[in-house]
Parts: C-alpha cells; structure tokens; sequence
C-alpha cells in the first residue's frame, strides 16, 4: 500500500514537473505543447479509490493552472477527467475493468491505446472549450484538440511503453 | 434521516464532483476578466428567462395599474405637446434614442441592488445607458447578454449621479446610503446655495447617462457639513424603484464621442 501511494505521489509530481520544466517549452509547430501529466489520469490504479482519484485530478489541474498563470482551464479538463475515467475504463475494457495495473499489463494493447485516446482527446477537448469559452472559435477548439492530442498521445504511448517494458 | 444518508454517500463521488465544479468556474471567473464577462453574461442569460415567466404573470394581474399608468404617461405627453411652440426646434436637438423594456427581476434588499430588463444587445442596447421610468430614474446598465440586460439600481451604493437643483442649478452627486429605499442622499452642493424643503431635484446632465432635467424628487431634510462647507441633502424620489415594471432604456448617440474626451 505504502509502495502504491509512493508511485502514485511520484507520477502525480513527476508529471508536472516534467509538464513545466520540459513540455512546456516544446512549441511544437510554433505553438502546440503536449500535456504530458495526462499520464498521471492512465497510470493510477483501475480499482483505485474513486474519492481519491478525483481530489488528486483536481488538485493536479490546480497545481497547473496556478504555476502557469492559467485561469482555471487545467482545473476544469482534469476534474472532468477524474469523475468520468471509471465510465471510461469499463467503455473500453469491459470485464477486464477491474484489472489493477490494465494500462501497464494484463490487458489487450488495443484497449489501452482506445482509453489512452479518449482521455487525451477528452481533457484536451475540455480544456481548449474552457480556454477559448467562445461558439466563434469552434474552428481553433478543433484545431488544437487534434493538433495537441496527436502531439501528447505519441509522447503518453513512449512514456507507457517505456513503463511497460521496465 | 438514515436515507438521507445513505443517498449521500451513495452519491458521494457525484457530490464531490459537482463541488469541486463549482469552486473551478468561480476560480476560472475570479482569474480571468475575459471569463468572467461571458460567465456573467450567461448568468443574466439564464436568470432572465426565470424570471421573465414570473414576471409574466405579475403583468397580467397587475394590468389596471399598468394601464393607469400608461393614462398618465400620456396625459404628460399630449401635455408637453401643446406647449411647444415649434416641436421642430425640439425634434433638431435630439440626441438621446428612447428603448422600452420591462423589469424581470428587481433586488431591493441589498446594498447594492440591481434589476435585469429584458431587452439585450438583440435590441441594441449597451453598456452604460441610462434607465428610467415614466416617474423618475432607475439606474445605469452595467453588464449586457443577447436578450437581457442587468441594470445597476439607483439603490446601490456604488452607484453616483449627477444631480442638481431645479430652482439654481446647484450641481451634486446623488447616490443611496443603503438604507431607505425611498430617499437618496445628494451631496457636494456649497452652503452659499439656499436650500429649503420640497425643492425638486433633476438630473444635472453632466453625464452621459441622463438627459438634463428628469424629475428625481423632493428634497425632504438637510444638513450642513461643518469641516467642508457642503450640505448633505436628502431628497424622497419621486419613483417606487421597487414597483417599476415597465422602464425606458436611455442612448445618448455622442456617448463615444464625449467618453473619448474625458
């Protein structure tokens, strides 16, 4: 147990550190960074405390949001993230839901990189509606939904590979 | 009792979420000026159309007073007409557009109240318009949505109008103490002015909020200031600000103009 809640504290801090020292600084095509703390939302326990989960999520987004200078848009995408991940999980997993560790192994590729999808695409799709708030610029929400997404689902599969194969 | 607690722990990742929720939309609107304009906006919004069908219905059984007041308002009216020598004279120097609008919603319990009119930016009205009634004024619009419009009361303590004598022309400021909602207190006007009770009180016209020359109210007590040599006033308004329904919303058409300058 104390060797669980080690790892998660380490994820929980080593994604943001991560997120603000390296990924931040990316301007990956001028402009798009990707989210590398999502992993945090993928790498906690499938039978995890639910309560737990979600006060971690929001503190994360919290955390992100006051470091950098972000009105609340990091805040908003994680808590969202931490309430529905458990629908999420059984959407793509089904009965093998309640496998502890399922997106390191135990569990078919395919339906780690279906959840691995849906969270990035979902946190990044909530976060760009609150940070443009606006029906004019559907366009830009879009936009860099796809662009971002694409950018942090390529850097979350090597960071979960690298996990998986340790 | 037992049930009560047991759906809330049932139900306690739901309850846990949906505060959380609210504590980061008051967070994002508190950070950021930007979000706190379309939040506020989508808030007049939602509490406009509440209480739009209340208000509704306060309307259909409060229609011989409306009607008795729409009586009046014309009386006033075809009054105005036949002492006008020349309304062409008048008509030239026109520069303030008139909209109608109802009230919706209409705060009178706290120090700084506020109603919300169903007319929006649809109906082109802005920021920083005057309201008034057929009685006196109401207040100045603050915050506007496609449908609605919020409107900082005149009782509201942040809330200061250029005010002035109707006998002199003695310029002040007017606003509300918190207190009363039937008086306002008008301040700034110097001791060598003569002021004497039931003295009427018009708008000043200083401002680009109101014309000159609406009726306020009466002068109803006075006092002298002794450190600095101005009267405090109070004066009775003339208009029931909490009974208004239906008001008149105020553009001045050299607003821009005469903001670019100050």
């Amino acid at each position: 147990m104390l060797l669980e809640n080690l790892r998660l504290v380490k994820y929980f801090f080593l994604g943001i550190i991560l997120q603000i020292i390296f990924f931040e600084s990316w301007d990956f095509l001028g402009y798009i960074d990707p989210v590398f703390y999502i992993i945090f939302f993928l790498i906690y326990k499938f039978d995890g405390a639910k309560i737990k989960f979600i006060l971690l999520c929001f503190s994360l987004g919290l955390i992100m949001d006051l470091i950098t200078q972000n009105p609340g848009a990091n805040t908003i995408a994680s808590l969202i993230i931490g309430y529905i991940r458990p629908f999420l999980i059984n959407f793509c997993f089904g009965v093998n839901a309640d496998i502890s560790n399922g997106m390191i192994s135990g569990t078919r590729i395919e339906h780690r990189i279906l959840l691995t999808i849906l969270i990035v695409f979902t946190h990044h799709l909530v976060y760009f509606v609150v940070s443009y708030f606006s029906a004019d610029s559907i366009i830009f929400i879009v936009k860099n939904t796809i662009l971002t997404g694409i950018l942090t689902f390529i850097v979350i599969s090597i960071t979960l590979g690298f996990i998986s194969k340790k | 009792m037992q049930q009560i607690f047991n759906t809330i722990l049932k139900n306690k990742n739901l309850i846990l979420f949906i505060s959380l929720f609210v504590f980061s939309i008051f967070f994002l609107r508190n950070r950021s000026l930007y979000h706190k304009s379309k939040i506020d906006k989508s808030i007049i919004e939602i509490s406009g159309n509440i209480h739009g069908i209340s208000a509704m219905f306060n309307r259909y059984f409060n229609l011989k007073k409306i009607n008795e007041e729409l009586l009046a308002e014309n009386k006033k009216l075809i009054e105005l007409r036949v002492n006008k020598k020349n309304i062409q004279d008048v008509e030239l120097k026109t520069i303030y557009n008139v909209y109608d609008a109802e009230v919706v919603k209409n705060t009178i319990k706290s120090s700084r109240n506020y109603l919300i009119i169903n007319k929006g930016s649809k109906d082109s009205i802005q920021k920083e318009m005057g309201v008034i009634s057929s009685n006196g004024i109401i207040g100045v619009v603050s915050s506007v949505s496609e449908n609605y419009s919020s409107v900082v009361s005149i009782l509201n303590i942040d809330l200061n109008i250029n005010a002035k004598f109707k006998k002199n022309n003695a310029f002040g400021s007017l606003n509300w103490n918190g207190t009363n909602t039937n008086k306002v207190t008008l301040n700034n006007i110097p001791i060598i002015n003569k002021v004497e009770m039931g003295d009427s009180i018009l708008t000043g016209g200083m401002s680009t909020y109101f014309p000159e020359g609406i009726f306020i109210g009466l002068v109803s007590g006075y006092k002298i200031i002794q450190d600095n040599g101005y009267y405090e006033i109070d004066v009775t308004l003339n208009n029931r600000v909490a009974n208004e329904i239906n008001v008149f919303v105020i553009r001045n058409i050299h607003q821009k103009e005469i903001k670019s300058l100050e």
